[in-house]
């Protein structure tokens, strides 16, 4: 859900700050179009604010790259991409760079600036153009640690924003419930029988949509109010005089136009995009050329005359100091304001407007601009996605060296212990005897026992995990060796605490990324099934906590375990409820939850026949991912599908 | 008297509206008919009635076998009280977000009304 509902917020603020991006630039707006058009154009962005924007993939036909994002093979052995979400805009930011505050802050800073692409088709912005390359992504060269911290920046961000959301929705519905409540409750049916002719004459034409008409102590002017059942409220004492039928005028056009619906509207997206300053503006802006679209039809078509009693009635419903003012101060010179610029606009009405050509290009700017937002959000992930090879890969177990870039490596291993005593240890970088003078601290019986770990040839550390046949079956003996196998020590560990009663059969991977994430996962006799557990340890083994239990019901078999980071991993399952096949499986939040990849569409494109593929074995190199598959086909050829990036492509 | 006045509830205070609106004493059933689409009940009508009574809102005559309800608060004092709300300023501006008015102007003092009047006869002479 976290990663949906980011990039919905992700589209949501570029679409935001495409809005941003002509509101600042278009100031001549006022001038040049009638206000009724300028009112489309902001309702048309407030819808647009407010749809999730389908973020489009990578395959845009406009591709406008964020320069940050051009993206060479990372030394990007660093902070989880924790959201992995869909739009590659993040996937950028998770291949150049992990998700640091400023990256992150970008979600949520007010100053964030708009995206280049949108703004190099307004002219003289008043915003400056920033380049792609002060988008703030850090430079890629640096491999940074892992966070240590479960709960990424880019969650917590997410979390204030919706709060913040939240809070402001309530309270604006709570205050204007509040204020109708309290209106209505003073309210009483008008009585002066000019009073209601007027406004008989003046509902005519709404029917069935006219409002109940009342008059309401301490208003200061009429005003219109609900959707479903719209009231008309008067000023108590409202004098059937020649501005009465002029005011009410404004008030119906208001209804007829369906101005309340449209500020609801505005309203929601401005409550959605709280963090965003431009979307204010837009909010003001809005409300203003709503008054004075009002205004605008109620005296189109009529003659001068016609408009300079209109004014007139205007003036004369001003509320003068002696009447309740409640709201002292500021407000005065605004409300002074709004009048010159309605009285001013309705004389402006010789001035000329373009009409309709004009507001055709600007809605067509509009969609030219959310189209273009939909474009930058997927900023280029130009990387290889497949490596399709026939070779088959000497053992599947063993991860196929890239060779090419120099992060820290960790290679599978296995050791086995047979009969005699002679350990063996296998990477893909070569096997390790141990010579026989070191006992080797394992009270292995007969058989083959196979430990489980990782190797690190950069620093000669072999961490390994292996079961007690003999004894208890919820110990555990781990073996860490820093000097490539010439010193070992040994712990054990007890999982019965952690397990209930059940016991280990086998242990499946067990690694560790940092001194604060350590994984082990291990199969467990469960009744008649087995399933996989999945355990953490956040201080390099000394305790170790359950992370996610995998039950046969869903997940079947799983094998394959492997972390990229301590966010991100992934093992190959059987899926039970889908035709038994085994599939690739990713999880993003440290093993707590996971999700089938379809890697169809990209074993697909390989260019052999009939295949039937089985995932047999993952290997991860780095920040790389690799899937090695057997064909069903009858041939020996394998597979390996190789991901950059954590799995999206 | 003033110093207890509370705010009333909504249905006591539909009552009083009653009340008010008539203009004059009314009858039980009088006061029925007034409020006959509210749908209440007459033992709700009863409860309210003695409750406003408690409150001292309003007062009752015998008059042959029925009562004369009477306001006893007028309606402007009890509207002081309606309007004396710190939530309701904190609120007020938020709400207007939602409702359409004829102007945005809580107050002008006089000498703007003028300023605005005599630009609206600038702009009037401008345009023939």
């Amino acid at each position: 859900m976290m990663p949906l509902l980011l990039s919905y917020w992700k589209t949501g603020l570029l679409a935001s700050l495409a809005a941003a991006g002509l509101l600042l630039a278009f100031p001549l707006l006022d001038r040049r179009y009638t206000a009724r058009w300028r009112c489309r154009v902001w309702i048309a962005l407030a819808v647009l604010l407010l749809l999730p924007l389908p973020s489009v993939p990578a395959r845009a036909p406009l591709r406008l790259e964020l320069p940050g994002a051009a993206v060479e093979p990372l030394a990007a052995f660093s902070g989880a991409d924790a959201a992995g979400a869909m739009s590659s805009d993040e996937r950028a930011q998770g291949e150049a760079a992990p998700v640091s505050p400023p990256a992150a802050g970008r979600e949520s800073a007010p100053q964030a600036e708009p995206p280049q692409d949108a703004l190099s088709h307004i002219p003289q912005t008043a915003a400056a153009p920033k380049t792609g390359a002060a988008v703030q992504l850090p430079g890629p060269e640096a491999p940074r640690p892992l966070p240590p911290s479960p709960l990424s920046p880019l969650a917590l961000c997410g979390a204030v924003w919706a709060a913040g959301a939240v809070v402001l929705g309530l309270w604006r519905l709570g205050a204007y419930l509040f204020f109708l409540r309290r209106a209505l409750r003073r309210a009483r049916p008008v009585t002066d029988p000019r009073v209601l002719q007027a406004f008989r004459l003046s509902a005519a034409g709404l029917g069935r949509r006219a409002p109940r008409l009342l008059e309401a102590p301490g208003l200061a002017g009429p005003l219109t109010a609900g959707v479903l059942r719209p009231v008309l409220l008067l000023p108590e004492g409202t004098a059937a005089d020649a501005g009465l039928p002029l005011m009410l005028a404004h008030e119906l056009m208001h209804l007829r136009r369906r101005d309340i619906p449209k500020k609801m509207l505005l309203l929601a997206a401005n409550t959605l995009h709280w963090p965003n300053p431009a979307v204010w503006l837009l909010l003001r802006r809005a409300q203003r050329d709503i008054e004075l679209a009002c205004d605008e039809a109620v005296v189109a078509g009529r003659d001068a005359a016609y408009r300079n009693r209109y004014c007139d009635a205007l003036l004369a419903a001003l509320p003068c100091a002696q009447g309740d003012a409640p709201a002292p101060g500021a407000r005065f010179a605004r409300g002074k304001r709004e009048v010159r610029v309605r009285l001013a606009h309705l004389f402006d009405r010789r001035a000329k407007r373009r009409g309709r050509a004009a507001a055709a290009l600007l809605l067509a700017a509009v969609t030219a601009g959310s189209a273009l937002v939909a474009c930058t959000a997927p900023a280029a992930s130009s990387l290889p996605s497949l490596s399709p090879a026939a070779a088959a890969m000497p053992k599947p177990d063993h991860g196929a060296t890239q060779g090419e870039v120099a992060w820290p490596i960790r290679e599978w291993a296995y050791a086995s212990i047979s009969g005699v005593q002679s350990v063996l240890f296998s990477a893909s970088t070569g096997d390790f005897h141990l010579p026989p003078e070191i006992d080797f601290p394992h009270p292995s019986a007969m058989g083959y026992q196979t430990l489980s770990g990782v190797y690190s040839p950069s620093g000669g550390h072999w961490l390994l995990a292996g079961l007690d046949r003999e004894g208890r079956g919820s110990l555990v003996y781990f073996y860490r060796s820093d000097d490539n196998g010439l010193s070992w020590e040994q712990s054990e560990y007890d999982f019965a605490p952690l397990l209930g009663g059940l016991e280990f059969d086998s242990l499946v991977n067990y690694e560790q990324l940092n001194a604060q994430t350590t994984f082990l996962s291990a199969r467990v006799r469960d009744g008649d099934g087995r399933s996989l557990l999945l355990f953490h340890s956040a201080d390099g083994g000394q305790s170790w906590t359950l992370r996610r239990e995998l039950f046969p019901g869903t997940l079947g078999d799983v094998r394959h375990l492997r972390f990229v980071n301590p966010e991100v991993g992934f093992a190959t399952a059987i899926d039970l409820s889908c035709d038994k096949t085994r599939e690739v499986y990713r999880t993003v939040d440290g093993g707590r939850t996971w999700e089938k990849l379809d890697l169809w569409p990209a074993l697909r494109e390989l260019p052999l026949a009939s295949p039937v593929f089985t995932p047999c074995c993952l290997a991860v190199h780095g920040s790389d991912f690799l899937v090695g598959y057997t064909l069903r086909s009858g041939r020996n050829d394998e597979v390996q599908l190789l991901s950059r990036d954590y799995g999206e492509t | 008297m003033q110093t207890a006045l509370k705010r009333l509830p909504d249905a006591e205070l539909e009552v009083m509206k009653a009340l008010w609106d008539a203009g004059r004493p009314l009858t039980r059933p009088e006061l029925d008919t007034a409020l006959r689409g509210r749908n209440w009940a007459a033992t709700t009508v009863l409860g309210l009635l003695s409750r406003l009574e408690g409150k001292g809102f309003l007062t009752r005559q015998r008059q042959g076998r029925g009562y004369l309800y009477a306001p006893a608060v007028p309606r402007e004092t009890y509207l002081a009280v309606e309007g004396r709300s710190a939530l309701g300023r904190m609120f007020a501006g938020s709400a207007k977000n939602l409702v359409a008015a004829l102007h945005e102007c809580d107050a002008l003092s006089r000498e703007e009304v003028d300023e605005l009047a005599a630009y609206l006869e600038t702009l009037k002479r401008g345009d023939p």
